[in-house]
């Protein structure tokens, strides 16, 4: 079989059926989890857990982030870069509309590419951040270096293949294959915050409002 | 008997020349270049160098209403007509129009479509990636 026919057909279809199924089998063993625990919470709020939620959305809208400006500013750019652009690039448009025949609303070459250079910039702060500042050095693991390579690894191949830069075919390829090793990782990688966020925000928000009164962000 | 012989040979040349020139008045381009600015406007990929008669050889069983085709309005269908053949922005524009897809996806449909489907039956094919078709100079 053609490698590019490979990548493109079976393999992509592979990859997001892991990030389903593997995202549905880490939250049914969540949810079993949570039913174990024979606690009691007495001092949850609800309010308290949505007002949380809330404001780690905003820009600054959480201490941690007012008191570090550049980092809020890189870390709220890259997280709207990289969720907005594979969806809207009009390359994968063109491609979901062979596989499926539906169109929706896509991005331009030129913010297409500014946002690529927002997330390769991310990640190099990221990296950067893990290595230098040693309060994040001490709790960062292997795999929150190899996450944001990774990542970089993905946007700058799908930069050099979508302006040919380098060998085409191979480049657009390893794009598409490496994109697939991220998308499966989803489930199983700290990239799940993608769909855990709020339920760890919320559960901080409820614990800290009622009884202590107290803000979590 | 020569002066009849002249003659004959004059008039056997001057057929064949409107012959032959009645030939290349009808006779395809060989290459196309598709751009199409006056549909789509400033263009976000480099254009495609469309080799006409390669695709007549190599759809020859097919035949022209492999691609060639217009809408039936009494059977609702797509009909190929020979003799009938236009450009695909004849029809297909910047926007889709009904169940007829905007230029771009009708371009796409019919060229990666067909080019990965022969692939898929292990047939000689065409190019199935952005950049094979919009390659930059």
């Amino acid at each position: 079989m053609d490698l590019y026919e490979l990548v493109r057909g079976p393999l992509a279809v592979a990859a997001f059926a892991v990030l389903i199924l593997g995202s549905l089998y880490r939250a049914l063993s969540m949810i079993k989890v949570g039913k174990k625990a024979k606690m009691l919470y007495p001092q949850a709020s609800i309010s308290g857990g949505l007002r949380s939620i809330l404001h780690h959305l905003l820009p600054f809208g959480a201490s941690y982030m007012r008191a570090r400006t550049v980092f809020t500013v890189i870390t709220f750019l890259f997280h709207m870069a990289v969720i907005i652009l594979p969806i809207f690039l009009m390359s994968h448009i063109v491609l979901w509309f062979e596989s499926f025949g539906f169109l929706w609303w896509e991005l331009s070459k030129p913010a297409a590419d500014t946002m690529t250079a927002v997330v390769v910039i991310a990640c190099l702060f990221f990296i950067g951040r893990r290595l230098f500042v040693s309060e994040v050095r001490q709790v960062s693991s292997a795999s929150e270096y190899l996450l944001p390579i990774l990542i970089l690894i993905v946007f700058l191949t799908g930069f050099c293949a979508s302006h040919q830069w380098g060998p085409y075919r191979p480049m657009l390829i390893f794009h598409i294959a490496t994109s697939e090793i991220l998308i499966a990782l989803i489930p199983f990688s700290r990239l799940m915050h993608m769909l855990f966020f709020p339920f760890s925000r919320a559960y901080m928000g409820a614990e800290h409002s009622r009884v202590l009164g107290a803000k979590d962000w | 008997m020569s002066f009849f012989n002249r003659k004959f040979k004059f008039i056997g040349w001057s057929l064949l020349c409107l012959l032959l020139q009645t030939g290349t008045a009808f006779a395809q381009e060989e290459n196309y270049v598709l751009a199409h600015q006056d549909v789509f406007g400033k263009m976000q990929r480099p254009a495609v160098h469309f080799p006409h008669a390669a695709h007549e050889e190599a759809l020859s069983d097919e035949g022209c209403g492999a691609c060639h085709h217009v809408f039936d309005e009494q059977v609702k269908k797509l009909v190929y007509t020979e003799g009938e053949e236009q450009e695909c922005k004849t029809c297909h524009g910047l926007k889709p129009a009904g169940t007829s897809p905007a230029l771009r996806e009708a371009y796409h449909k019919s060229c990666t479509g067909c080019h990965r489907l022969k692939k898929k039956n292990i047939e000689k094919s065409g190019p199935t990636t952005c950049g094979e078709c919009h390659p930059k100079k």
